[in-house]
């Protein structure tokens, strides 16, 4: 398949291309990468000193669970929001070489990937700082990277083939991202639904953002692996990846055209 | 040895040129589904012939130049020899490496130094990064900016980029080579470098094609010329 094969055949082309995207954004600050790393924490420790107190939850444990997923959806929303643009805005590199699209689409989000991982440092200093006690389960984040990478690949490509084809799809996919930040529990969790109204708690189970954050969150804050979450972000890993290939195999050759 | 060559069979190449109603999601949703009730001004599509049933063969050792004026297809002949249009109908055969200047100072990064630059600009055109790294020192060498190599490239002049740019795109010969004119920057000094590259180039390249006004540099240069009006042949001939 086209893109098993960009994927590590012109491995050196899009994370050269990435690297140099992640270098022009650090390249003005003193502090680099942790300059974003900083912000993510002053707004992750803002936001739980008024939500533990709203959502009346205890503060220690909301910062954690509010930190992984704020991070996690911050990786979330910039890769659908943004994609929208990734071939609209290659329009010239396209147009003079020869090299696959996938590039494009694997330079975004390997730099998004890249800023995801610099969170890390954050996530292990608020959970010794706030002692939680981590199990030896919480390794399997590492295959939550994976799945959560896999997963932006195929959703992110088929955005951008279709956006660069309907110029007016990009707000509408920024609507859908916000709106979505509401109906996935980020901010609130989902024990509130379940108190509240447990005959729709349904409704969060097909949401597949909130599967992708529980296999963060999971593993971290309860120390259990979460089997059925992983199960869907594998599930729809694997059937969206074939679907994009799909898709690509039949229009990527139209996407100069239509730039 | 292989045989080097590229072969066009009846190669046409379309552009739809779409309007801001066929770009719209929302108007094309509407026009499925409510279809009769929206009235339909322009089910046409327009559709632009960049080239027009374009046959012929380049055989190794050609130097084909392609004349036309602005808007003729001589570009979009280029880009579609270098793979990056697919034909609309008709074949295109070849067998070789290729490096095709098209833009040259497209995929630089204005930000980044002069050595990342020749990285990236390498990598861009098909270049391995050990390629790349054994003629670092012929790079640099050749655009002659000494020590500004590890200088982000937006304080460099204009002749800087471009000696960059030329130097990190040409350092290696291949089969086929693609050359879109653009050689109207730069100091006399560096332009009698080019000439010189370029010669160098064009000598052990098995296949040049050479999109061109200046008939006289054609003449220089080719031994085969095509003449493109309105993305047809309309002349062809030996020099």
């Amino acid at each position: 398949m086209q893109i098993i094969k960009s994927l590590f055949q012109d491995y050196f082309i899009w994370s050269f291309m990435g690297m140099s995207e992640i270098k022009k954004r650090y390249r003005r600050s003193v502090l680099g990468p942790f300059w974003l790393v900083l912000s993510n924490v002053a707004v992750v420790f803002s936001l739980s000193a008024i939500y533990s107190i709203i959502l009346k939850k205890d503060f220690n444990w909301y910062v954690i669970y509010l930190g992984i997923g704020f991070v996690v959806w911050q990786f979330i929303s910039t890769s659908l929001s943004e994609s929208t643009e990734y071939f609209i805005k290659s329009s010239n590199l396209i147009k003079t070489y020869r090299i696959s699209v996938y590039n494009y689409v694997f330079r975004e989000i390997g730099k998004n990937f890249i800023f995801l991982i610099h969170n890390l440092p954050f996530w292990i200093l608020i959970i010794f700082f706030f002692n939680v006690d981590i199990s030896l389960n919480a390794i399997v984040i590492i295959f939550s990277y994976l799945m959560i990478f896999l997963n932006a690949i195929w959703v992110s490509s088929i955005l951008a083939l279709i956006s660069t084809r309907f110029r007016d799809l990009s707000p509408i996919v920024s609507t859908l991202v916000q709106l979505s930040f509401f109906a996935t529990p980020v901010l609130w969790d989902i024990s509130h639904i379940i108190e509240i109204r447990p005959d729709i708690a349904w409704i969060i189970y097909i949401n597949p953002f909130y599967h992708i954050l529980e296999i963060f969150r999971g593993p971290i804050i309860n120390g259990v692996i979460p089997y059925q979450s992983f199960m869907v972000c594998l599930a729809l890993a694997i059937f969206g990846n074939i679907f994009s290939s799909l898709i690509f195999n039949k229009y990527s050759r139209k996407i100069v055209f239509w730039l | 040895m292989k045989d080097i060559y590229i072969d066009i069979k009846n190669l046409s190449l379309e552009f739809e040129l779409f309007d801001s109603s066929k770009q719209s999601l929302k108007k094309q949703i509407i026009k499925k589904t409510v279809g009769g009730f929206v009235e339909q001004k322009d089910n046409k599509k327009t559709v632009i012939k960049a080239l027009n049933n374009i046959d012929f063969k380049i055989n190794s050792g050609d130097r084909v130049g392609i004349l036309g004026h602005n808007g003729s297809g001589k570009s979009s002949l280029l880009q579609v020899i270098a793979g990056i249009y697919e034909p609309t109908s008709g074949k295109i055969d070849q067998n070789g490496s290729l490096t095709a200047l098209i833009d040259i100072n497209q995929g630089l990064d204005f930000e980044a130094t002069g050595y990342e630059n020749i990285l990236l600009k390498g990598i861009l055109h098909g270049y391995s990064l050990r390629e790349i790294k054994e003629n670092l020192d012929g790079i640099i060498e050749f655009s002659g900016l000494g020590e500004f190599i590890n200088m982000p490239i937006k304080n460099y002049s204009t002749g800087m980029v471009l000696r960059l740019a030329f130097a990190s795109s040409t350092f290696k010969n291949q089969n086929i080579f693609l050359l879109d004119e653009w050689l109207s920057v730069g100091d006399d000094d560096f332009l009698k470098k080019c000439e010189i590259r370029l010669g160098e180039l064009i000598k052990e390249s098995e296949i040049l094609v050479f999109a061109t006004h200046d008939t006289k540099l054609l003449n220089k240069v080719c031994n085969k010329y095509i003449k493109l009006d309105s993305g047809k042949i309309v002349e062809e001939g030996k020099i």
